[in-house]
């Protein structure tokens, strides 16, 4: 999901960093000193989730933990998947430092989406494998649309990109989604603070 | 009620990084050399997965004007004269692929490298012209240029699998250390935010 250095022009590459600037700005000011190990941990999972492939599908393919990100940090989730984006360009060569606004806002946007749309459900115990599952699944999704946009913008056709990523990320879509559904369910039992839920 | 909280961050952490560890960086990688005449490729991502039937372009290095196009085939490789025009003005090729999904790699083939490797093996190095020499020691000049021209030859091809080395060991793969470094990096800085947030709370706690 990482865009490569070199691809994309430099509007859709200030645009990307303004965009992801904004949301990183929103995500400090979220955090307080309670939630700041939650951010780094996820920070430190999604940096070291990238080098998990999968040895699936037509395409190189990673974890990514989009979702669950969205999911336990909301806002914050922009200066984490920021953080572990530069370190990942540091340390492994993903992407890189041109691309790391582009980078950060394809992936934190459905992180953000997902907080949204499957907070409530997950905060209801009946509902909360399916919601996680979902949240798992569609972050990886909408990160591969706008991926896919971002590359359209540039020159590549929007349809032939976004066949091209999602057909490669459909494993990874259903695993993220398993992943996400145990992590969560498994959190609530332990940890449930770490979720902001009001019962254990 | 702190404590068990940060035992499970570590416990996950860790988790994580023996997950990853035979896993390597994902990145798209390119590699070129010359054999006899033509260019030989690799396009191959890092996990070892091959870039099967993806555009390759060849590029003069300083203009970036494309030179040629081809693709790779089911296992990744490609090969392609050297077009003309680099031939000519002794271009050095910048190589990239890019597979669509957002991945692109690059490899530069200086022209040195290519040139002398397609040097034409017969002949062109002997001009004609002094046909008054001695006619053994022509003779034997000759014979030193085609026992040249087959050494160079086969030293190419017994040199493609060592080039092929050296090409994959420019990839920089990213190990333990790599990995906990990147997490030592966050929890430093989680640390600096949070040193941060403790000096503003004792302040407002002090003012109010």
């Amino acid at each position: 999901m990482h865009i490569s250095e070199g691809i994309l022009s430099a509007p859709v590459l200030i645009s990307g960093g303004v965009v992801a600037a904004i949301g990183t700005f929103i995500g400090l000011k979220k955090i307080d000193l309670e939630q700041i190990m939650p951010v780094a941990l996820l920070s430190s999972a999604f940096f070291v989730a990238g080098l998990v492939h999968v040895p699936l599908g037509p395409g190189s393919v990673h974890l990514m933990l989009i979702g669950l990100l969205g999911v336990m940090l909301g806002w914050a989730a922009f200066p984490a998947i920021l953080i572990a984006l530069f370190l990942q360009a540091l340390f492994f060569q993903f992407g890189g430092f041109a691309v790391l606004g582009v980078n950060t806002v394809t992936m934190s946007v459905p992180a953000l989406c997902c907080y949204y749309l499957t907070r409530p459900w997950i905060d209801n115990r009946k509902t909360r494998p399916a919601a996680s599952f979902i949240a798992g699944f569609l972050a990886i999704l909408l990160a591969s649309l706008l991926t896919a946009c971002a590359l359209a913008l540039t020159d590549t056709g929007f349809t032939a990109a976004a066949q091209l990523i999602i057909a490669a990320n459909v494993p990874v879509m259903i695993i993220e989604g398993c992943i996400t559904m145990f992590t969560v369910g498994f959190l609530a039992k332990v940890q449930p603070e770490i979720l902001h839920l009001e019962y254990a | 009620m702190n404590r068990p909280r940060i035992l499970t961050a570590l416990l996950f952490a860790v988790l994580f990084s023996f997950f990853a560890l035979p896993a390597q960086a994902h990145k798209l990688n390119v590699f070129s050399w010359a054999g006899d005449k033509k260019i030989y490729g690799e396009a191959f991502f890092s996990g070892g997965r091959k870039a099967k039937n993806v555009p390759v372009h060849a590029q003069d290095a300083e203009s970036h004007t494309t030179l040629l196009t081809t693709l790779t085939d089911e296992e990744g490789k490609f090969q392609f004269t050297p077009p003309q025009q680099a031939v000519q003005q002794k271009l050095n090729l910048l190589i990239t692929v890019e597979t669509g999904d957002g991945h692109r790699g690059e490899w530069l083939l200086t022209a040195d490298e290519y040139l002398s490797a397609a040097s034409d093996p017969t002949g062109a190095a002997q001009p004609p012209g002094e046909e008054s020499a001695i006619k053994e020691s022509a003779i034997k000049s000759v014979d030193i240029e085609a026992v040249r021209a087959i050494v160079r030859q086969e030293l190419n091809r017994e040199l493609i699998p060592v080039k092929r080395h050296l090409a994959e060991g420019r990839e920089k793969k990213a190990g333990l250390r790599d990995i906990l470094g990147g997490i030592g990096c966050i929890i430093g800085l989680a640390g600096i935010l949070a040193w941060f947030q403790s000096k503003k709370k004792k302040k407002t706690s002090t003012d109010g």
